[in-house]
């Protein structure tokens, strides 16, 4: 009776794990829904359910510092990518840097303030018209810089610098180009470069194979094509931008490899 | 049928079941939020055209026939007027005319990474792209390296022990048959399931964690202990006593870091070895609550002082051993008066952590240093407690001599720090026999001491060990026969005879044991008369030395060597002790060395020529003895070794001690 017993109990001893996997299934979710549309269940698209369930499960277990602490990132990532700025920084707010235990979350961290500028401004075509949000945008791409100094994580480094080349991008088109061109052509040069230098030779020949078609290969791994497709894009919206203003960047050797 | 105490140990099982599936549970959640990949698209981009392409469809804009009413409205005016600026008109001022008048231009350019994906995707793999797991897969990021120092296996671990350590608390009678030790296991387990083991992250914060909780719950059940031992009782006592004395914040600390000390271990051997029957009951009482006093009165001073903290720890089981020794030899005084032992502990600890050279300082010198302010303190109860609060710093000047010799670069280039220690050691035994010496002057170990050392160090003899251990101890003999030295300068003195010797041993003139022997008699001879050789400056006792040396080195048949001229030596500066004050008499200071190298050159020249005759080796110092006597007292008018009265004078002394 005791083993039987005992037994069930373990079995069903595992609540909080499950609960914890759920809202991380949801939470993903979530992030991803307003950029691709599941087809059949339209889900959760403000990320609502997500954000709750983290406050529930944070306030039944506020002594465990590490498991609050990680929820409030994922609470935060949701929120800033959903574009909503005040509501990303208040709970970017509640983090506890000391309790992050993972080098994803303590790079998100440092960089938060431009993770939710990127999300919120970068899609405005008219962001960043004053010489101050220009400055602004500038110490974001330095706060990525120096973030993603400390990752080993090669995924994790391509994210962060995917949204550093694009913050570089939206700054050299706000910018003048008649009344600064070489400001303009400079940093369309350091923002591209430095994004392509993050990835590998093998990753730039595909580029360069791929400019108008997406060839997936039985060695790629699905996340494989998603980096490599951000880079094809956004060489060519960086090669786009510099065409239409009739400048010329100096591209890297890295950069050249793509370009056909 | 169950029993009931079945039934009981039953539910107290499925309780800690219970406590260790949610224990685990949470470890595991933990371990699911940090290690979860998180799915992240990229942000949209939106470009605006370039500047040269907004002038250009402006000014088509403008250009165009105008309707009636006129689309542009008074913006035309606003237009014409940026569009007339050329390359100074105002990027945004012109894209908020095209993004309201030409709103397919204004957005025309876009970047969706995302949708460009997707699109890659359907047509790479089209039936991923149906699958939407995966397809939120797809945007995974990686949680990346982890920084926990240890891993999540190593978690659960500990929370297995925790459980089991806190069903062993309450369940110590299942597993421990000595009641006796069931309640010491049990304190201990107690405090072991306190502690949350799960948040440990680290092998030396569980080790510490551990030792914590193993060591208060000792003290927690010392009672129950009942150990056989008083003394051992009487340290426990005094850590428990001093324990509840501290803020609950730091008392953990503050224990744990004494027992890691290096002391440790050697004062519980000790007291151990302690035979309590030399003290009575409430002589153990006062040594207990001195151990409490002085625990207490330190713990203050170390507090927030990483480097004073850290030789408190190494040392206070030292220091409390010392204690303890200098109670048991001086019981009734010391301890009865027990403010002041501990008084004296604490300020020894205390100076002693001031020092840089401290960590130099072995077991055995501070015992030595207690002790010695220990009989300082028998002998003079009344001096003892000024000498302490003093604003000279008589005990941070006594232990500074020591740690200063023990840390000089010279000697420690020529000496072990064994070699010096040995003869501080025997230096402060002496002192705790005399402690009226370091009463008028607490450097004196280390002028002593020290001033041999640097002299011997500058010489670089071979010998330097033995020669030291030959001067010190000759002065440790002549300070205990005569304590009044102290007040002629006497260590000067030695450090200064020490350094002659040992040139002459190191060029060969003397050998080392000769060395040895010479500077035992003359640290002897010196005092016996310390008032003659310190009012002639020391070169009275050279001086010898150089007479007696320099006239057996130009003989190449050796005639004065080995033990003969050890007697020699010794015989003329005990003839010029007993006589001296004849001697400065009759002969005038300024040249009166070098008068009395003259007279023994003589004399040995009178030997040379006359021995096998009239004077065998034997009789040879004591001759010599009686030539200086007579020329103390003025005798002898000639120095001369050929002068016939010298020649007369000489025999008959040589006649006389060969009798």
């Amino acid at each position: 009776m005791l083993l039987i017993f005992s037994s069930a109990l373990l079995s069903s001893g595992c609540v909080t794990t499950e609960q914890v996997e759920a809202i991380v299934a949801e939470s993903n979710s979530a992030m991803v829904e307003p950029y691709y549309q599941k087809p059949d269940d339209p889900g959760d698209t403000n990320g609502v359910g997500a954000v709750e369930k983290i406050d529930s499960l944070i306030a039944a277990h506020p002594d465990n510092k590490v498991l609050v602490n990680h929820l409030r990132v994922r609470q935060a990532m949701i929120l800033t990518i959903q574009g909503k700025e005040n509501l990303a920084n208040q709970r970017w707010g509640m983090v506890e840097a000391g309790e992050l235990k993972n080098e994803r979350e303590v790079a998100f961290y440092q960089s938060r303030e431009a993770l939710v500028f990127a999300y919120s401004k970068l899609e405005d075509h008219s962001a960043l018209a004053t010489n101050e949000q220009k400055a602004i945008a500038r110490a974001h791409r330095k706060t990525i810089e120096d973030a993603t100094g400390n990752v080993k994580t090669r995924d994790i480094v391509i994210y962060l610098q995917m949204i550093r080349a694009m913050t570089g991008l939206k700054l050299a088109n706000a910018m003048d180009e008649e009344q600064e061109p070489q400001a303009v052509t400079g940093l369309l040069a350091s923002s591209l470069n430095e994004f392509a230098a993050t990835f590998t030779n093998q990753d730039r020949e595909w580029v360069k194979d791929n400019l108008n078609k997406a060839n997936m290969t039985d060695e790629m791994t699905i996340q494989d094509l998603r980096q490599r497709v951000w880079l094809r894009d956004l060489a060519k919206a960086f090669w786009s931008e510099a065409d239409s203003k009739e400048l010329h960047p100096a591209w890297s050797p890295e950069v050249g490899v793509m370009m056909q | 049928m169950l029993t009931t105490e079945a039934a009981g140990l039953a539910i107290q099982i499925a309780k800690g079941l219970i406590k260790l599936t949610r224990r685990v549970d949470l470890v595991l959640a933990e371990k699911e939020v940090v290690e979860a990949p998180m799915a992240l698209p990229a942000p949209n981009l939106g470009l605006m055209p370039g500047k040269r392409l907004m002038k250009t469809e402006l000014t088509k804009l403008v250009r165009a026939p105008k309707g009636d009413p006129d689309s542009l409205g008074s913006d035309r005016a606003l237009i014409e007027a940026e569009l007339a600026k050329g390359a100074g008109s105002d990027k945004n001022r012109l894209f908020s005319f095209v993004e309201q008048y030409l709103p397919a231009l204004a957005y025309q350019s876009q970047l969706d990474l995302n949708g460009s994906f997707v699109i890659a995707l359907k047509a790479a793999r089209p039936e991923w792209a149906t699958d939407p797991e995966l397809c939120v897969a797809a945007f995974y990021v990686s949680s990346g390296a982890k920084l926990h120092k240890k891993s999540y296996s190593w978690r659960i671990a500990l929370t297995v022990v925790d459980v089991l350590s806190e069903f062993g608390g309450e369940n110590t009678a299942l597993f421990i048959r000595d009641e006796r030790l069931q309640g010491v296991v049990g304190a201990v387990l107690k405090r072991f399931g306190d502690v949350d083991l799960q948040q440990i992250d680290s092998t030396s914060v569980l080790l510490q964690t551990v030792l914590r909780a193993t060591l208060n719950g000792v003290l927690d059940s010392k009672d129950k202990l009942r150990v056989n031992n008083e003394w051992l009782e009487a340290v426990f006592d005094a850590l428990a006593k001093a324990r509840e004395a501290m803020p609950e914040e730091d008392s953990d600390e503050f224990l744990l870091g004494l027992v890691q000390g290096e002391g440790y271990p050697a004062l519980l051997g000790a007291l151990l070895e302690s035979a309590a029957g030399h003290i009575n009951d409430d002589e153990l009482t006062n040594f207990r609550d001195v151990a409490a006093d002085f625990l207490n009165e330190v713990a203050g001073l170390v507090k927030g002082k990483a480097s004073i903290k850290g030789f408190f720890e190494d040392h206070w089981g030292d220091l409390v051993r010392a204690g303890l020794h200098a109670a048991e030899k001086n019981s009734v005084a010391l301890l009865g008066n027990k403010k002041l032992l501990g008084t004296i502990l604490a300020q020894v600890a205390g100076d002693l952590a001031k020092f840089p050279d401290n960590r130099l300082l072995s077991t055995d010198s501070l015992y030595g240093i207690v002790n010695s302010i220990a009989a300082v303190a028998v002998e003079n109860p009344e001096l003892i407690e000024e000498l302490l609060e003093s604003d000279e710093k008589w005990v941070a000047k006594l232990i500074g001599s020591v740690a200063g010799t023990v840390a000089d670069k010279d000697i420690r280039e020529v000496f072990t720090t064994e070699g010096v220690e040995t003869l501080f050691i025997d230096t402060f035994e002496t002192f705790s026999k005399h402690p009226e010496l370091i009463v008028g002057d607490s450097k004196l170990a280390g002028a002593l001491v020290g001033g041999v050392l640097k002299e011997l160090a500058a010489v670089k003899s071979f010998a330097a060990g033995d020669l030291a251990t030959a001067a010190v101890g000759g002065a440790l003999s002549g300070l205990s026969a005569n304590p009044g030295l102290i007040k002629f300068k006497y260590s000067e003195v030695v450090s200064s005879l020490a350094g002659k010797v040992a040139m002459l041993v190191k060029d060969h003139t003397l050998t080392g044991v000769q060395g040895q022997d010479i500077l035992r008699a003359a640290t002897a001879s010196l005092a016996e008369n310390p008032q003659l050789f310190l009012d002639l400056e020391l070169k009275l006792v050279e001086g010898v030395l150089t007479a007696v040396t320099s006239a057996s080195k130009g003989r190449p048949e050796g005639l004065i060597t080995g033990i003969t001229l050890i007697q020699v030596v010794n015989e003329v500066t005990h003839t010029l002790a007993r006589t001296g004050r004849a001697a400065m008499t009759n002969h005038p200071a300024a040249d009166f060395v070098n008068q009395l190298e003259q007279l023994i050159s003589a004399g040995l020249t009178r030997a040379d020529a006359e021995l096998g005759r009239r004077i065998g080796l034997s009789a040879l110092p004591g001759a010599m003895g009686e030539l200086v006597a007579a020329w103390a007292q003025g005798k002898v008018a000639q120095l001369d070794p050929d002068n016939e009265n010298f020649k007369k004078l000489f025999s008959e002394f040589a006649e006389k001690a060969a009798a």
